[in-house]
């Protein structure tokens, strides 16, 4: 009996699709948590969500319904444009939820599945986990305690490398550089300021990798408080860059000026046979950080505010979708006519 | 090193603020070097003038009207950019060969005067866009013109520091600095225009106050016909001068820093002396980006050959930052090149 009421106390999580490269992140996380039982994985691509089952030694459970009556937290790993689906499913049955980022592709979607987890009486947070990271919260620290002042401008950039698969199918993806990088720097713009963005000015191609979706992009943004700020989300990292690439944010006030480079923590490391040069990373592991606080709020206990919400993922999706628009129209285009 | 050039040229200064001095150290040193320069002497209506010539050990004049032009060559226009016009007239009328210090004009309109007058002279003039002397974006252009880094997808360029403190805080008048987006990213749109041709579409943003004190920052995105994405940023909303450059291209990325990429890093201890009024960058005294530029101005001169940065190039530059300025105060987008 001890071993039921054991079973009993751990967070009945389930997984929804191996789809995002972040899903072995979260699962490996998630299986090394003593108050976390994994109750399996469902896929919409039953040979994908089979294998990764497998490799990871998860139940595999084919209709995702069935996996959500037998979970109290899920989390999404799907596609872009599939999260809905899980999303929607498992909040109409009040499960606590943890979606990759974008939340959505659309805001019909979106909104859509902020419905039914608010309807199923569960909890929907997306996976924006830089603004966890203890340099994010100190510069938010910063800013909110008015030690820089007023905010004039802020420089954000997310680059990357070329992601696989599915990243680039408009299909599935629901776009390029901007669908994938644009959330996690408007996310902490918004975050560190508390403020909003209100209008968008996005430009973009495909001139680095020639591929379906846009792998350069520039956006500049107003917020409502007056600051200003430009994102660079681009896929720009060549095969040769030491790491997967960068989240920057600097910050200009009228008071001082701070610049966050949440992975400075690296030791360089050279060694005499391939790779030669490396990096050793010391820092805090954002992804970990994630998992916990999911963990607690699923569970019942606090929800740190450092867990993005679903209206924050809204918020992020729509700076996301305005810069398309912008793109689309070539002006700047208001937030609020998404 | 023996006389580079056939005969002297001998120079004017013109401007004894932070740029005159830049200018007329550098023009001693190749005056030291026997390099056959020799420097007339400074005008500068303030008494500044006169301490910058005791120091170059040559005489000094309040008024225009007093320098003994007839000795001149060249005159190296280095005052405060209000001044330039009246200055650059002066000198095309008397038929003296003019540098002028970046920005050539405040406007297209003061600029296009000064063409006429440039042309009515019948004389030469160069402008002192002399970030194309500074070694890293000589290299940068370089790698970028020889195909080295694709095609270029995304270019980033930030100059910014301290809001300058120039006589009388001209800077903090618009219209008389004309702003970060003229007076410092002037600069930088002067290098996509040389390195990527010009652009057909910009967007820009700026902030400006003046509580608890004067700051300016400036943000414009560039589009270019071939498909180039450029972000330009000019702060005088900084601390530290420092400038940075990346290039993002099919076959590379290439990144610059200015503060990263020093051979020798000089931090003064503050309250004991005085810093830099207006923030120049650092630079090795044996390859100095300013003596590079006043030796290619003169070589260029003597040999009757076209100047690196003449006045079409400086016009376009001006007509560029004068864009994104409109973008700003419209708070649309704005098509290069289209009616001013």
């Amino acid at each position: 009996m001890s071993g039921a009421r054991r079973s009993a106390a751990r967070l009945r999580v389930g997984l929804f699709s191996a789809a995002h490269v972040h899903f072995e992140t979260y699962a490996a996380l998630l299986a090394a948590r003593p108050d976390v039982e994994l109750v399996g994985l469902t896929d919409s691509d039953a040979a994908r969500g089979r294998a990764a089952a497998q490799r990871l030694h998860l139940p595999w459970v084919a209709p995702p319904e069935t996996l959500v009556s037998r979970c109290e937290a899920a989390v999404v790993t799907a596609e872009n444009v599939h999260h809905r689906r899980y999303v929607e499913l498992a909040g109409r049955q009040g499960l606590a939820i943890l979606c990759e980022k974008p939340l959505a592709t659309t805001l019909a979607d979106a909104d859509a599945m902020l419905e039914a987890t608010e309807a199923g009486g569960g909890q929907l947070y997306v996976a924006l986990p830089v603004r966890g990271l203890p340099a994010v919260a100190r510069l938010r620290q910063l800013v909110q305690s008015g030690q820089l002042g007023r905010i004039l401008a802020m420089a954000g950039t997310n680059h990357g490398q070329l992601p696989p698969g599915w990243f680039l199918d408009p299909e599935l993806s629901g776009g390029g550089a901007v669908m994938d990088h644009v959330s996690h720097v408007a996310d902490i713009m918004r975050w560190v300021l508390a403020d909003d963005v209100v209008r968008v000015y996005a430009v973009a191609s495909n001139r680095i990798h020639g591929m379906a979706v846009e792998d350069a992009a520039l956006l500049q943004l107003a917020f409502r408080g007056g600051t200003v700020a430009t994102l660079d989300p681009s896929w720009s990292r060549p095969r040769g860059f030491p790491t997967w690439g960068d989240v920057r944010l600097d910050v200009v006030g009228t008071h001082g000026v701070a610049a966050l480079d949440p992975w400075a923590e690296q030791l360089d490391w050279f060694r005499s046979r391939p790779p030669v040069h490396g990096l050793a990373p010391y820092g805090p592991d954002m992804d970990a950080l994630l998992i916990e606080r999911f963990v607690a709020a699923a569970s019942g206990g606090p929800v740190a505010p450092e867990l993005a919400t679903g209206q924050d993922g809204r918020a992020a999706t729509a700076v996301t979708l305005a810069a398309y628009e912008s793109m689309r129209l070539e002006r700047p285009v208001d937030v609020a006519s998404i | 090193m023996g006389t580079r050039w056939p005969r002297a040229v001998s120079v004017l200064l013109v401007g004894a603020g932070t740029m005159g001095r830049v200018h007329g150290e550098a023009w001693a040193q190749m005056q030291q070097r026997a390099l056959g320069i020799r420097v007339v002497g400074v005008v500068d209506p303030d008494a500044n003038g006169a301490r910058l010539a005791a120091d170059l050990n040559v005489p000094h004049w309040v008024a225009w009207e007093d320098a003994p032009l007839s000795e001149v060559d060249l005159v190296d226009v280095a005052s405060p950019t209000p001044t330039h016009a009246g200055y650059v007239e002066a000198a095309a009328a008397s038929g003296k060969a003019i540098l002028c210090e970046k920005p050539l004009a405040l406007t297209v309109e003061e600029a296009e005067a000064i063409a006429s007058a440039v042309h009515r002279g019948g004389v030469r003039l160069a402008v002192g866009h002399v970030v194309r002397y500074f070694p890293a974006y000589r290299r940068a252009h370089d790698l970028v013109v020889a195909g080295d880094l694709g095609a270029v997808a995304v270019a980033h360029l930030y100059r910014g520091g301290a809001f300058p403190r120039g006589h009388r805080d001209w800077y903090q008048d618009r219209r008389q600095s004309g702003g970060p987006l003229l007076d410092l990213s002037l600069h930088d749109f002067d290098f996509l225009l040389w390195t990527f041709g010009a652009p057909a579409s910009v967007f820009a943003q700026e902030v400006d106050v003046t509580e608890p004190t004067p700051l300016a920052h400036a943000t414009a995105t560039l589009r270019f016909p071939h498909g180039l994405l450029a972000q330009v940023v000019g702060s005088w909303a900084g601390t530290r001068f420092g400038t940075r450059l990346e290039l993002a291209g099919s076959e590379g990325l290439l990144a610059h820093d200015s503060l990263r990429d020093e051979t020798l890093r000089l931090t003064r201890r503050q309250g004991v002396d005085r810093p830099a009024d207006v923030a120049v960058p650092g630079a090795d005294p044996a390859d100095n980006p300013w003596e590079r530029q006043l030796t290619d101005v003169v070589d260029r001169l003597v040999h009757d050959r076209p100047f690196e940065v003449g006045l079409p190039e400086a016009l376009a530059a001006i007509r560029l930052a004068s864009e994104a300025r409109q973008s700003v105060l419209s708070g649309g987008v704005v098509t290069c090149g289209g009616p001013q």
